[in-house]
């Protein structure tokens, strides 16, 4: 039961790199890239590793998404065309 | 089956490394690979049956997981980390002198 | 910018990626890795601190702390260093000209409201840390995490010395701590308090000492990271 849960974490995760690596827009790739990092949290959780999974969880998905949102919004002043 | 999907997340993150153009799709793709590569110490640590290492009676010291990976991987998240925002620091100040994003068009080393 | 030809760099890098991957899956299928004596069992056997372990219940804290604490001294120093070099650069950007964007009704207003369970959670972790999963890093973050809604709420948190001040106070004592064990006796990080009551608060020696100012320091410096990332014109 839990291997199969476990095994649809990891496919939902490599269609989601995928995704974040051939997205358009890059505010749909960073979000993407955020969906790895809660997926990553779980299958630690799952693998016996809680300390791995808290710090995934604050630093992996929380503060790295911020970051990369405010260098978006650094970096898109005029040309949001640009893919 | 978990340590096969996680060098397979890896090398996508590879993948999109070498062929995306946009900077910040790079750094990313890095942050891709770099999961893989915790998922992969993690899935080795022989967690089937095992308990988390935080051990309850200070007599019983078997049956738990190995700790040593999880505390290189507590390690190498929050190198990564300050890692990326390192790169995204020097990605917006590029694009504050040149005002682009695309690494085709950085020609500034090519005589 | 139409590419002339198929870069051939390119197929050599698929090929040798795929002739890794699959010499590389009979290793983690073997079951040879299971059956030799672990590092991790080792350490685990000295974690509860029968003889000259660690005194605390969670093997993880015990590994980064304290055999592995000189790790640990140059993480910390890996972060000191990102944080100064993203204000090096950020820190003398003047103002962009740029609409300023609304904060969140929402947000703005259920502030009050979240602040405090973000540093009592933060504070628990960073506490607990050598009794249940948790620790310095992610306690850090998690307290640190209030003054980033701070300032996606629009307010103006000013950048003061004192943030400064309590990061390289909480890195020095990290250091003094740990030499004082040259003074008694012990190695450099090594263990010179009373162990105490295994699995209570007041438990494990120097090791909650040092994680809660390794919190301290994760904490302030995250805070300095993130607003040079966001300043625009914060200027003193």
């Amino acid at each position: 039961m839990i291997n199969i849960f476990m095994i649809i974490i990891m496919i939902s995760m490599i269609i989601a790199a995928i995704k974040a690596i051939t997205a358009v827009k890059l505010l749909d790739s960073i979000f993407f890239f955020s969906f790895i990092g809660i997926g990553a949290t779980i299958l630690f959780a799952i693998m016996k590793a809680p300390d791995v999974a808290l710090t995934e969880a604050a630093v992996g998905t929380g503060l790295i998404t911020l970051v990369f949102l405010s260098t978006l919004r650094k970096t898109s002043k005029e040309d949001e065309h640009e893919s | 089956m978990m340590s096969i999907s996680s060098i397979l997340l890896m090398l996508i993150g590879l993948w999109g490394a070498i062929t995306q153009k946009n900077l910040i799709k790079i750094f990313i793709s890095l942050g891709i690979a770099e999961t893989g590569v915790n998922l992969l110490f993690i899935s080795i640590a022989d967690y089937v049956g095992k308990k988390a290492p935080i051990i309850a009676d200070p007599n019983i010291v078997t049956g738990y997981a190995d700790p040593l990976p999880h505390a290189l991987i507590l390690t190498s998240i929050v190198i990564g980390t300050a890692v990326t925002a390192l790169g995204l620091t020097f990605t917006a100040r590029y694009y504050c002198q040149k005002g682009t994003l695309d690494i085709s068009r950085m020609k500034e080393l090519k005589n | 910018m139409s590419r002339k030809f198929i870069n051939p760099l390119k197929f050599i890098w698929a090929i040798a990626l795929i002739l890794i991957f699959v010499n590389l899956i009979p290793v983690f299928l073997s079951t040879d890795l299971k059956a030799e004596e672990r590092v991790g069992d080792v350490l685990l056997s000295m974690t509860p601190g029968n003889d000259g372990g660690a005194g605390i219940p969670n093997g993880v804290t015990a590994v980064v702390v304290y055999y592995r604490g000189l790790d640990t001294l140059g993480e910390v120093s890996v972060l000191f260093l990102v944080s100064t070099a993203v204000g090096l650069f950020f820190g003398r950007e003047k103002s962009e000209t740029k609409s300023e964007t609304k904060p969140n009704e929402i947000v703005s207003h259920s502030k009050t409201l979240v602040l405090p369970h973000f540093m009592l959670t933060g504070l628990y972790i960073i506490f607990h840390g050598h009794l249940s999963p948790g620790g310095g890093f992610q306690g850090g973050v998690m307290a640190a995490g209030m003054v980033l809604l701070l300032l996606l709420a629009g307010d103006r948190v000013k950048q003061t010395k004192a943030l400064h001040f309590i990061e390289g106070f909480a890195g020095s004592l990290y250091i003094i701590v740990a030499t004082l064990g040259l003074y008694f006796g012990v190695s450099f990080l090594g263990q010179y308090l009373p162990l105490g009551e295994f699995n209570t608060l007041l438990s494990g020696g120097i090791l909650p000492v040092i994680y809660i100012f390794v919190g301290i320091k994760v904490g302030t410096e995250i805070i300095g990271l993130y607003q040079n990332f966001q300043n625009k014109e914060a200027e003193e």
